[in-house]
């Protein structure tokens, strides 16, 4: 049973999203608010909304409500002056998005865009089921910047090999961290946005406490061995709480303080649900054909070694040559 | 911008807040799996600002299944003193089976370590600030681009060879550079900064450098010539020669700040592809088992491992300003370009070149009689009475103008009494530009010349030949009859203001005319008068086909007398303003010493001081007053020379019987516009436009057509060279030589020349009958004479504008 919804705003792109999902879920809080901001790809000509949470970029259509768009914030941006060049990646499917402001030599440009998707990125640890990663220094946690440590456990089994890991574990508001403590570098960070179930189990080490991670990031099953029982027993618990209290308000890392709210958040968000109230549900066209990054296709073909160029490429197309379409494009 | 984007293949992002920039990315089997056997194994060097690291890396299955694990162990390390800036290895000095290092100081030394031993330093002439450095093997050589923008070669050998100059101090090695001077193998200036130099030599072929500059990619031979260069159209940000699919030529990989990548054979753009980011960093390599993989990072930390896609992306985001179109904003916007547009066309360009005429007329009539009372400053000249005439300018415009400037000019010595006039809120000039028009008008000759007693001798005597038997020189010069008895008269004296005397004789039996005189350069004035009017006599008698010649030599030795003259006072004011300034220099100098003497609370003697300033003072003066003089002098000179060179080109007009086109050339060549200065006189001027003329409308071959153009013109030591060119001009007019400046094959290289930018009067003598009784208006671009009424008109000009 898990405690939080799958987390699925920074990790998906999603189109013509019902007025639940546009909704901020706890701990996204929206940042930005951008007005006349023209989806140029796939509603070219419709006045919309661009707004941009610690999470992901929401647009909508002021005039039809029911267009928008909601992307994770996983891929390369590249800004313009005015115009928004979004590349994203879902599921080996590449979407390309480009939105303009209307108004010709705006100030308001897509800085903040970009500045939190820079702090997105570099908060993954946030976030992210990290295996052997640069997680301690010198036997010590490296804190992220919102991080409190709760717990220090010592010797904590891991049970992944046939003998068994003695290590240490770190319990956080934001994560469990175990690592080997022959060797820092075999470690495992587990965000609580990624557990999926914490559990007592039986196992041929004996009781133990097991970690089910979530689909998205592999569906790990983490096995440790905690002595004695009443010691595990109250470890499960403190995580158990902690995880609960995570969910309540989950904390996805991604700080960013808009130096000038132009406007009331909330009253925005509000105002955007109620537009959004008949959603006709059997209306699911494919509205993510319009912004296929190329060739409108949903997948790119393998790479091949291109003897021509001494380069790899994507496998032609039958009847294609590489001159024949370098020649035709320039 | 290509349709084509690279593939994502394998990407991620590195770093936390940090920056990457060249020198941040290496690709090799870096934990030598599947080869790694002795000492050839690959080893990781890393250069941080002042530490050098060596590390050995090695992999380990992971006994579990999340994969494998790396370890990183250190060989050893080096502490610089130096604040590093980049490195390059390889085998120094052919030396076998190892690698050293050599690291490239901030403050331009190269340090070379040979493993765990620093081996020297030192430092790069004229070094300023540190380029990009690579090794050859091929030449053991260290290749660079310095801050004079030139790529530099130097020899390994003789890196290790130059010693230092002093070896005392050399306590702390690596603290120290080189004294001795190193010596530069070879030098190539590009004449820009460069990127990255790669060093590559493929299928044995030759190896070859690379450079990758701001705006440039070239490629060297290993001597430095260069074997191809590419200009790029954009700003490149960083380039890998990365292999030769073809015998003989190299594949090269070259980023943009466009976020493109470039794929180029030698110099033949063959794909090009559209990057998620700008690389800072570009490599190629083989992951995976997949040859061929672009890799590359930016400087935020983005690494891709990429492929080349091979769909095309047609779509193309619509400009913003085409959808939203107001419509009533651009009808006015439409037309507004287009009155503008209309008015251009009306104006014909924005010089405009015709003048609606009737916008300012320009008169002026001359006065038949001379002032009762002079005006002139000097009343006397010698014995003579200064005489002064009015001349009335008449402006008519119809549309209100501002500004309006009159000026008269006169040529010296005649003088005007005042020759600027403004006229405030008269002139309206719509295109803000300002509008010139000019009227050319004639003084009678009486103003500076009298009747005088003719004489039989002179030292200087020019005949004219006509065709058409002699006119009485009574009706040409009627006002100058002395002797009124005889109307037959053939002999006629004329008395110039400051006594000079010309004497115009008629032949009774031929048709020519001889004037003489003491001095050659008066000869111009009354030579030119009496063939204006003999022109003018025959224009009024009907007769069509009058013309003049001249047969006789050109009078050349005593124009270079003139010239000698002018040139001989150039240079004596020349002296005399160098020795003014020296006794200028000397006086200062005494008013110091003696200004310190008085300060001096000790007073000293003056030690004649005093006398020495008092003394030097008088020179001063004394110089001055012959500096003046000489100015004077040289003025006088001048005009003379002019005089002088319109009796000249006169001449030779009439000799060659050159069209009025090629009479203007003439003009322009040989009186330039400027005044005659100190540092930019007659003499170069119209030296520089003879040998202008000489080497392309009158070369005798194309060889001398070659245009060697001396941009600065100075005094030339002395006047032989322009009186060369004065005959040889002379010479290859009498061979049939013509002047012509267009554009045609005879002479390809037309230039501005220096006072050949006058417009050529056309043709005055035809359009001159057209206004004869009115003295009339003249646009500028044609210059017409105007006629006062009477005959006694003289060809002294005045212009006004």
């Amino acid at each position: 049973m898990s405690v939080l919804d799958a987390l699925w705003e920074d990790r998906d792109v999603r189109f013509d999203l019902s007025s639940q999902q546009m909704k901020t879920r706890p701990g996204e809080v929206l940042i930005d608010c951008l007005d006349s901001i023209e989806d140029t790809k796939g509603n070219n000509g419709d006045r919309g909304r661009l707004l941009v949470t610690n999470l992901r970029i929401l647009w909508h259509s002021l005039a039809l409500s029911r267009v928008n768009i909601s992307l994770k914030k996983k891929n390369p941006l590249s800004g313009q002056t005015e115009a928004l060049y979004i590349l994203t990646k879902c599921n080996s499917t590449r979407f390309e998005f480009i939105f303009t402001n209307l108004v010709p030599g705006s100030p308001r440009l897509f800085t903040s865009v970009m500045a939190v998707h820079r702090a997105y990125e570099t908060s993954k640890m946030y976030r992210d089921f990290k295996l052997r990663s640069a997680l301690i220094q010198n036997k010590q946690l490296r804190l992220l910047p919102q991080e409190h440590v709760y717990d220090k456990i010592n010797g904590v089994w891991n049970l992944s090999s046939d003998q068994g890991n003695l290590g240490t574990f770190f319990i956080t508001n934001v994560r469990i961290v175990w690592h080997a403590n022959m060797n820092d570098s075999f470690n495992v960070s587990i965000p609580y946005l990624q557990i999926r179930s914490i559990k007592i189990r039986d196992s041929k080490f004996g009781l133990a406490l097991v970690i089910e991670s979530s689909q998205q990031s592999g569906g790990y099953v983490l096995g440790f061995k905690i002595d004695p029982v009443e010691k595990l027993q109250e470890s499960v618990k403190e995580i158990n709480s902690l995880h609960k209290v995570y969910s309540a308000s989950p904390i996805f890392g991604v700080d960013y303080e808009m130096e000038e709210k132009p406007q009331p958040l909330e009253a925005l968000t509000v105002e955007q649900i109620q537009d959004d109230v008949e959603i006709d549900s059997d209306d699911h066209t494919d509205a993510f054909v319009a912004y296929f990054a190329d060739g409108n296709k949903q997948q790119d073909r393998e790479p091949v070694f291109s003897e021509e160029l001494g380069l790899a490429i994507e496998k032609l197309k039958d009847g294609f040559t590489l001159q024949g379409l370098w020649e035709v494009m320039s | 911008m290509s349709l084509f984007k690279a593939r994502d293949w394998w990407s991620t992002i590195l770093g936390d807040k940090e920056e990457f920039d060249q020198g941040c990315l290496c690709l090799a089997n870096v934990d030598n799996s599947g080869n790694g056997q002795g000492t050839e194994m690959l080893h990781l060097a890393v250069l941080h600002s002042r530490k050098l690291c060596v590390y050995s890396v090695s992999g380990t299955l992971g006994n579990v299944e999340h994969g494998n694990q790396y370890q990183m162990k250190l060989m050893y390390e080096h502490n610089l003193q130096r604040t590093a800036c980049n490195m390059t290895y390889g085998s120094f000095g052919g030396i076998k089976g190892r690698d050293l290092i050599c690291i490239q100081s901030m403050d331009g030394m190269l340090m070379v370590f040979e493993q765990e031993s620093y081996a020297f330093g030192r430092f790069l002439p004229g070094f300023l600030l540190p380029g990009p450095l690579a090794y050859s093997s091929r030449t053991d050589s260290f290749i660079t681009v310095s801050s004079c923008r030139q790529v530099e070669s130097y020899k390994y050998q003789v890196l290790a060879f130059a010693t230092d100059a002093d070896k005392r101090q050399e306590t702390e090695q690596q603290k120290l550079g080189s004294g001795k001077r190193l010596v530069v193998d070879w030098t190539l200036n590009i004449g820009e900064q460069a990127f990255d130099i790669c060093i590559v030599s493929f299928n044995q072929s030759a190896s070859s450098v690379f450079v990758l500059g701001e705006r440039n990619f070239f490629c060297l031979k290993d001597n430095g010539q260069i074997r191809f260069m590419k200009k790029l159209d954009w700003s490149p940000s960083c380039f890998l020669p990365y292999c030769s699919v073809s015998e003989g030529t190299i594949n090269t990989l070259i980023a943009n700040h466009n976020n493109m990548l470039h794929i180029y054979q030698d110099v033949t753009l063959k794909w090009a592809t559209q990057l998620p980011h700008i690389p800072v960093a570009v490599r190629v390599g083989c992951l995976h088992d997949l040859k061929g993989v672009i890799v590359t990072l930016s400087d935020d930390g983005h690494l891709q491992c990429s492929y080349l896609g091979t769909d095309p992306s047609l779509f193309q985001a619509p400009n913003v300003e085409s959808r939203e179109l107001n419509y009533d904003e651009l009808d006015v916007e439409m037309k507004e370009l287009q009155k503008i547009i209309k008015d251009v066309n009306k104006s014909q360009g924005v010089w405009p070149m015709t003048e609606r005429e009737d916008d300012l007329n320009v008169s002026v009539v001359v006065s038949p009689n001379f002032d009762s009372v002079s005006q002139a400053t000097d009343v006397e000249v010698g014995n003579d009475l200064v005489p002064s005439v009015t001349v009335k300018v008449t402006l008519q415009n119809r549309v209100i103008l501002q500004k309006a400037k009159l000026s008269v000019y006169v040529q010296p010595p005649l003088e005007l009494t005042c020759d600027q006039f403004t006229f405030e809120f008269m002139n309206r000039n719509p295109d803000g530009i300002p509008r010139v028009i000019q009227c050319k008008f004639r003084l009678p000759l009486k103003l500076i010349c009298l009747p005088g007693q003719p004489s039989k001798t002179a030292s200087h005597k020019i005949t004219i030949d006509t065709n058409k038997s002699p006119v009485s020189l009574l009706s040409l010069f009627p006002g100058f009859a002395s002797q009124s008895d005889d109307d037959q008269v053939n002999v006629m004296g004329f008395h110039f203001l400051g006594g000079a005397r010309v004497t115009l004789l008629a032949s009774k039996t031929s048709q020519r005319y001889r004037i003489q005189s003491e001095q050659f350069e008066d000869l111009w004035l009354i030579t030119n008068e009496l063939i204006l009017r003999l022109q003018e006599y025959f224009e009024k008698q009907g007769v069509k086909d009058f013309a003049c010649s001249f047969s006789g030599s050109m009078p050349l030795q005593e124009y270079f007398e003139l010239i000698d003259h002018h040139f001989e006072l150039r240079i004596n004011g020349e002296k005399l303003e160098e020795l003014l300034s020296e006794r200028a220099v000397q006086f200062r100098a005494i008013q110091r010493r003696l200004l310190a003497r008085f300060k001096d609370k000790t007073p000293a003697p003056l030690q004649h001081l005093d006398t020495l300033l008092d003394g030097t003072y008088k020179q001063v003066i004394a110089l001055a007053d012959a500096v003046e003089e000489n100015q004077g002098n040289l003025f006088q000179s001048f005009t003379r020379l002019k005089s002088a060179t319109h009796l000249v080109i006169l001449l030779i007009g009439l000799w060659q019987k050159l069209s009025a086109d090629q009479v203007a050339i003439l003009e322009a060549a040989f009186l330039p516009l400027q005044e005659d200065t100190q540092e930019l006189g007659w003499e170069e001027t119209v030296d520089a436009a003879i040998s202008h003329l000489l080497k392309t409308c009158l070369s005798k071959s194309s060889k001398e057509q070659a245009l060697n153009l001396n941009s600065q013109l100075n005094i030339p030591k002395d006047t032989s060279q322009l009186k060369k060119h004065i005959t040889l001009l002379c010479d290859r007019l009498a061979k049939g030589g013509r002047l012509c400046l267009s554009t045609d094959a005879a002479a390809p290289q037309t230039m501005v020349m220096p006072g050949g930018c006058t417009t050529i009067p056309e043709s005055d003598l035809e359009e001159r009958s057209v206004e004869q009784d009115s003295t009339e208006l003249f646009t500028n671009h044609r210059h017409l004479t105007a006629e006062t009424p009477r005959p006694e008109v003289s060809p002294l000009q005045g212009v006004s504008e």
